[in-house]
């Protein structure tokens, strides 16, 4: 179910009055009912891999509390890690393993083999294989106490409002919440309604528009100018910023009302003027799982310089590989993961803000088009397109004929994005400094505008969470 | 925290301005002067006075050139086709028409095999300007999809799916800004380019069968009443589709014979161009189901003869 979606339109305010209406001890049976519901009607078959995960990593767990000796314990991580990432690898990569294996058999015995398919990626299976894990290496690293009530852990795993894409929860903010008696606080409900508005906003007016142009253009490379590619790799940009965190500020509104608080998933990225500051503001609750589950256990910083570096590197590269087997997400991945060691090593000390607000905006697009090109043959087309300066205005407008675009659409993307950068920065700098009488005029204002836009301005044709198909 | 009656305003307040919004789009789009919207403000909000009326689907709207026809029969015409028009759409329309304006003396109603196949409404959110004062073109619709309900009672339910093309076409109202399709339109009839993609005759044509329920012919007969209800006499016609096509319908000939019987069992003329030479003839098409801008031609002047020697036959008759 997409939130997105006329189902979702009735499904929240049902599960929500009834979940108010219940008795303490009863909510959380609500609440997982709901939460495999909203998973299984994309498929409910799925709604088993969802289980199988629950139930690996809740023994798992158990184990790791009953056992004393330290191999036992590594043994019972390891099987946790082992059973959740094979789901997941199986998932997404066996058909490109199998293929590459094909067709090295093919190249030495010249047998021909029919391509092996591949699987339709379950959604959100990484999200929630991710927070499911962690638990266990929390446990078994004795940060956490071990989970005894099933039903509770499963609701931890399968809480519906972040299950799909995040927030990747941790157990240690989650599950006491989930525990905790909980009591009706309509005071939250008004900043929780502000989130949802704000990232619905940012989805179907924001996303979903840029998604027209920037679709297109990425879909057939090789039939558009250089304005097209460039202005295609400017528009992706914030378009995945606004689906994805779009996505999350929906899901951090939707829990609150459940009287849940998730973690600040994105903290402006946009608006970063080095890598490192980006990696700290960009995907909050991805990143620091990378950083307390992979980058920690390859032994962090707390080894040789050279190590250090290369753990870094690491982290990039395993991550460019769980967003998919296209060599294209290597590329993104060894572009970020050498600019930021650049950027801790040989320009640790250079700090120019507004110059250093268009390199990172500029590296960003760049590195992004890797992440967004169906080939690197495409990437590389685009490059050297933009490379090439030509400023054709001609192949300009029949670029928008074909994209069935026009000027006017272009300037409403533009006045948009400007709006999203305005927004970003007064929060930035702080509403606060907006004096009381400004700031009671500006909330309700912008709120007001954001209600009429999503109906005048928004793109309701259900499209999915980009973030979805990893 | 503020009292919750600020907050009740505030979300007042925002859905008036949704509604304002649609109003504010609703008006530009029947303010458009030419072209799609200036076709459909003719037949759901203007008064006409016009001889006759070509009714159908995208094949009335891109085969039949009233220009053409009003210089040959010196009658005064109107193409009131529209796009993947069902039987059921047809009927729909022409009573919204009869709502507003004049019966007209002539229909010529346009068979084709997408009538009997499909019931279905493509760019839907076109008609949302026109579900007031159009009391049975809105039970068309609601009968074919009742989310049309809440598109006309639910002013929010409607914008979400007014999209940018809509904006647009609002936006050409109020200015008077003409693109180039607009500028196609003639009295309702909309040239077709020489082609679109593959080539007619390249293409691989499956068989298969309309096979049309009851409906559809309750439909037709209900198209029938009406005309007899308003003294107009109505031709069907089946203009020309590429013969490739019209020989992969296999059940082609029964349900152009049934219609055939309903029209004659009524004193109207079926006239069917099935087989005419223009249908063998690729240059002709756009596709295999429309004619080009040269084939429309070309048909509207043979069509616009037949038809002025049947109604010297039908004046002397009588």
């Amino acid at each position: 179910m997409l939130f997105n979606s006329i189902h979702f339109l009735y499904f929240l305010p049902i599960v929500l009055l009834a979940y108010w209406l219940l008795k303490d001890q009863l909510r959380w049976i609500l609440l997982l009912a709901a939460s495999y519901y909203f998973y299984m009607s994309w498929e409910p078959i799925y709604g088993l891999l969802l289980m199988g995960s629950t139930l690996v990593d809740y023994w798992c767990g158990l184990q790791l509390a009953s056992s004393k000796k330290d191999n036992i314990r590594k043994r019972w991580v390891t099987l946790s890690s082992i059973t959740n990432l094979g789901v997941f690898f199986t998932y997404k990569y066996l058909a490109f393993f199998g293929n590459a294996a094909l067709d090295a058999v093919s190249a030495v015995s010249d047998q021909q083999f029919d391509i092996i398919e591949a699987m339709i990626l379950p959604i959100g299976i990484s999200f929630y294989t991710f927070q499911s894990m962690s638990y266990t290496i929390d446990v078994y690293r004795k940060e956490v106490e071990m989970e005894r009530h099933l039903g509770k852990f499963a609701l931890f795993v399968s809480f519906f409002p972040q299950l799909v894409a995040g927030p990747v929860e941790r157990f240690k903010n989650l599950m006491p919440q989930i525990h905790r008696d909980k009591s009706i606080d309509i005071e939250t409900w008004i900043p929780a309604f502000r989130l949802i508005l704000w990232g619905f906003f940012k989805k179907v007016v924001i996303a979903d528009r840029l998604a027209l142009f920037v679709d297109p253009i990425f879909a057939d490379v090789s039939e558009f100018g250089a304005i097209s590619h460039a202005l295609a790799g400017v528009f992706f940009v914030v378009q995945v910023y606004c689906d994805f965190s779009g996505y999350s500020d929906i899901a951090i509104g939707t829990a609150k009302l459940f009287g849940f608080d998730l973690m600040l998933n994105w903290r402006r990225p946009l608006l970063s003027k080095s890598l490192v500051e980006f990696w700290q503001r960009n995907h909050i609750s991805l990143t620091t799982w990378f950083r307390e589950y992979l980058y920690i256990s390859l032994g962090g910083s707390r080894c040789s310089k050279n190590r250090w570096l290369l753990n870094i590197f690491l982290v990039f590269i395993i991550s460019s590989v769980w967003h998919g087997s296209n060599w294209t997400f290597m590329v993104w991945g060894l572009m970020h993961g050498v600019v930021y060691i650049m950027e801790i090593t040989l320009f640790k000390n250079v700090k120019i803000p507004w110059l250093g607000w268009f390199y990172l905006f500029g590296f960003h697009t760049i590195s992004l088009m890797a992440f967004r090109a169906n080939s690197v043959s495409d990437l590389m087309l685009m490059y050297e397109s933009i490379c090439s300066f030509n400023i054709d205005i001609a192949q300009f407008k029949t670029d928008l004929l074909t994209i069935n675009s026009f000027g006017l659409v272009l300037l409403v993307n533009v006045l948009l994005i400007a709006f999203l950068f305005t927004k970003e920065l007064i929060e930035e700098h702080g509403i606060g400094s907006l004096n009381v009488k400004t700031s009671s005029v500006y909330r309700p204002t912008l709120y007001i505008a954001l209600f009429v836009g999503i109906f005048v301005f928004g793109e309701f044709s259900e499209n999915e969470f980009f973030y979805f198909q990893f | 925290m503020k009292k919750p009656i600020t907050y009740l305003i505030q979300v007042i307040v925002a859905i008036l301005l949704v509604v304002l919004a649609r109003e504010v789009v609703y008006i530009g789009i029947r303010n458009n002067k030419i072209g799609e919207y200036d076709k459909l403000n003719t037949i759901f909000l203007k008064e006409n006075n016009f001889d006759l009326l070509f009714i159908g689907s995208s094949r009335t709207e891109s085969h039949y050139n009233p220009g053409i026809f009003d210089s040959i029969t010196g009658l005064s015409s109107y193409n009131i086709g529209l796009e993947a028009a069902s039987s059921r759409m047809i009927k729909g329309e022409l009573l919204a028409y009869l709502e507003h304006s004049e019966a007209p003396k002539y229909v010529v109603i346009n068979i084709d095999f997408h009538n009997f196949r499909n019931d279905t409404i493509i760019r839907y959110p076109r008609y949302f300007p026109y579900l007031e004062g159009n009391k049975a073109f809105y039970n068309t619709l609601v009968d074919l999809d009742s989310q049309f309900f809440w598109y006309r009672y639910n002013p929010i339910y409607g914008m979400a799916h007014t999209n940018d093309n809509y904006l647009y076409a609002a936006y050409r109202g109020y200015t008077g800004f003409v693109t180039a399709f607009d500028e196609s339109f003639v009295r309702g009839f909309t040239p077709l380019p020489l082609t679109k993609g593959e080539k007619v005759k390249d293409r691989i044509y499956e068989d298969y069968k309309t096979a049309p329920n009851d409906n559809v012919y309750n439909q037709f007969a209900g198209i029938i009443e009406i005309c007899k209800q308003y003294n107009i006499i109505a031709t069907f016609v089946v203009s020309p589709t590429y013969f490739k096509k019209t020989n992969s319908v296999l059940d082609r000939r029964i349900h152009f014979d049934k219609i055939n019987a309903m029209a004659k069992k009524n004193g109207y003329t079926f006239r069917s161009y099935l087989d005419d030479d223009v249908c063998y003839n690729e240059k002709f098409f756009c596709d295999a189901n429309h004619l080009n801008y040269i084939g429309s031609r070309a048909f509207s002047i043979q069509f616009s003869n037949d038809f002025k020697s049947d109604l010297k036959t039908r004046l002397s008759g009588d």
